[in-house]
């Protein structure tokens, strides 16, 4: 008698689990079903609309070249903005053996980083309008990801000094299951891979305090030049770059405040829709150059402004300092137009034009 | 007995000479060509052409004691030329021994100048593709001019930022 029961009660179960998906397939406003729904809008909207929760792998090579794969868990709680509650955790690091006091050291990464890797560290659409008029959408037909069905897109930037990303997009829901970064040369510099997805009624409850909350206060501005008054600093400035990035919009101006020592940062975000630098500007801080040899007084000619630079495949990176102020210039290794950034930002932190 | 008739060498000398005598007397024909007052004419206007060019045909102008027209030579070279036609305006004498080792001197300048000028014009190309370039790196988008000396020292240490790829790259060894 009781097998019937049993038959019975599973056959309801799977038709409800049939129904939810069904429902939410039918109500996710940013469902890719077909080719004319991949649009950079819908990618962009999937990822706050709904509660989600993900692990995934995350694949990048270290300063020696050697691959790492960390996994980790991330959940949304969508609230139709870009500060949607989420948590990023993590899990393990695959294919090696870590040691105790490494797994700590992750755990503390992922503890004070969360918001930048999850929000800043693989694909995302961060400007939908600056996306549409720098990158081609490419339709690439329907795979299978996670045990999910995926629509496979390529990102396709107009710039040749801009990453191409392929992109796996979950088909009901829009949500990103797939996404490798490739340079110009069409070498893989990263990939975030999702192997499950629970969404709606799926994830698990949340509890109290479950979302990541940033160590540092965090205080979003709407105008740069409200930050800049917010600055404590005795010396910070809107950054003049000129036509040299022109495709690219400042879509962020924060300021974040260490809670030990109130020390403060201001930080200007820009994207062209899909690739980002960042602009900092920091007071407090020794001159990284105090000692170099060109900065030494030299009464038969004035002294050179030295800009420190760095790059890998990865990234690259310009540091400086001037009047008091450390500035870091930080982007894509391919976007080789940010040493004129730098260029153009020193001196204007030197001659106040 | 003549020496002529005595002596074979001789004879036969003094039958050449009377044989080749005959010959100079008769006057050959003057080409046509050369008849033609035209080809005549072209050889003077060409010599008199080349001859305002050189030191020496402005030499022969003042001379005459018409003034010279002098190119745009530099000095001090200029100022000899005006002497030297002053010179020649007033004394109507021939010139001294010392012009024309100058008047040699200039023509093998005149000769030689065109591979030097070519020379400097391409060591003037060179010396300004190496300055632009120079100065390209301190040059911004706008073309404003570098009054600001700025140097980039490149670090292989990754410095300590905030992105992304820095953090994961530290994110075993905090």
């Amino acid at each position: 008698m009781l097998a019937p029961a049993a038959v019975l009660v599973g056959s309801l179960a799977s038709q409800q689990a049939a129904a939810s998906a069904a429902a939410l397939r039918s109500q996710s406003p940013y469902a890719i079903r077909t080719a004319a729904d991949l649009t950079f809008r819908n990618i962009a909207g999937a990822r706050f609309h709904e509660t989600w929760q993900a692990v995934q792998v995350r694949r990048f090579l270290d300063a020696d070249g050697v691959l790492v794969q960390i996994r980790e868990r991330v959940t949304v709680q969508g609230n139709g903005t870009d500060s949607s509650p989420f948590q990023l955790e993590f899990l393990d690091v695959i294919g090696s053996t870590v040691t105790a006091a490494q797994r700590q050291s992750w755990q503390y990464t992922y503890r004070s980083h969360a918001g930048l890797l999850h929000q800043h560290g693989s694909f995302a659409v961060q400007d939908v309008d600056a996306a549409h008029r720098n990158y081609l959408l490419y339709d690439f037909g329907t795979v299978r990801r996670a045990g999910r069905e995926a629509r496979r897109a390529i990102v396709f930037p107009r710039s040749g000094d801009k990453a191409i990303w392929v992109v796996d997009l979950d088909v009901d829901t829009g949500l990103t299951l797939y996404a490798a970064e490739y340079d110009s040369r069409l070498r893989v510099t990263g990939e975030l891979e999702v192997n499950s997805l629970a969404v709606g009624a799926q994830v698990p409850p949340l509890g109290a305090g479950w979302n990541w909350t940033p160590r540092q206060v965090v205080d979003v501005y709407p105008s740069p030049q409200l930050a800049i008054q917010a600055m404590r600093s005795a010396f910070v400035l809107v950054p003049d770059l000129g036509q040299v990035v022109a495709e690219y919009v400042l879509h962020r101006a924060q300021i974040t405040t260490n809670r030990l020592n109130a020390e403060q940062t201001l930080v200007f975000g820009y994207t062209d829709g899909i690739d980002e630098f960042f602009v900092t500007q920091s007071g407090a801080q020794p001159d990284p150059f105090a000692n170099s040899p060109g900065r030494l007084p030299d009464p038969a000619r004035s002294k050179p402004h030295a800009i420190a630079s760095y790059d890998d495949p990865a990234m690259r990176v310009y540091v400086f300092h001037e009047k008091g102020t450390t500035f870091q210039v930080v982007g894509s290794q391919g976007l080789v137009r940010l040493q004129q950034v730098a260029w153009r930002l020193c001196r204007q932190a030197v001659t106040g034009n | 007995m003549p020496h002529a008739q005595a002596c074979m060498a001789c004879a036969g000398h003094l039958r050449a000479a009377m044989r080749l005598g005959k010959l100079l007397a008769q006057r050959p024909e003057v080409p046509a060509e050369v008849r033609d007052p035209g080809l005549l004419e072209a050889i003077h206007v060409r010599a008199t052409q080349s001859m305002l060019r050189e030191p020496g045909g402005m030499l022969l102008q003042g001379t005459y004691g018409r003034p010279p027209v002098l190119p745009a030579i530099p000095w001090p070279l200029q100022q000899d030329a005006s002497g030297l036609a002053r010179q020649g305006a007033t004394s109507g004498g021939s010139a001294p021994g010392w012009l024309w080792t100058r008047i040699r001197d200039d023509l093998r300048q005149q000769v030689a100048k065109p591979v030097l000028r070519r020379r400097a014009v391409l060591a003037a190309v060179a010396a300004s593709l190496v300055l632009a370039l120079a100065l390209s790196k301190f040059v911004g988008s706008d073309g404003s001019p570098a009054d600001v000396q700025i140097v980039f020292i490149p670090v292989d240490e990754m410095p300590l930022v905030d992105h992304p790829a820095a953090i994961l790259r530290r994110g075993g060894r905090q």
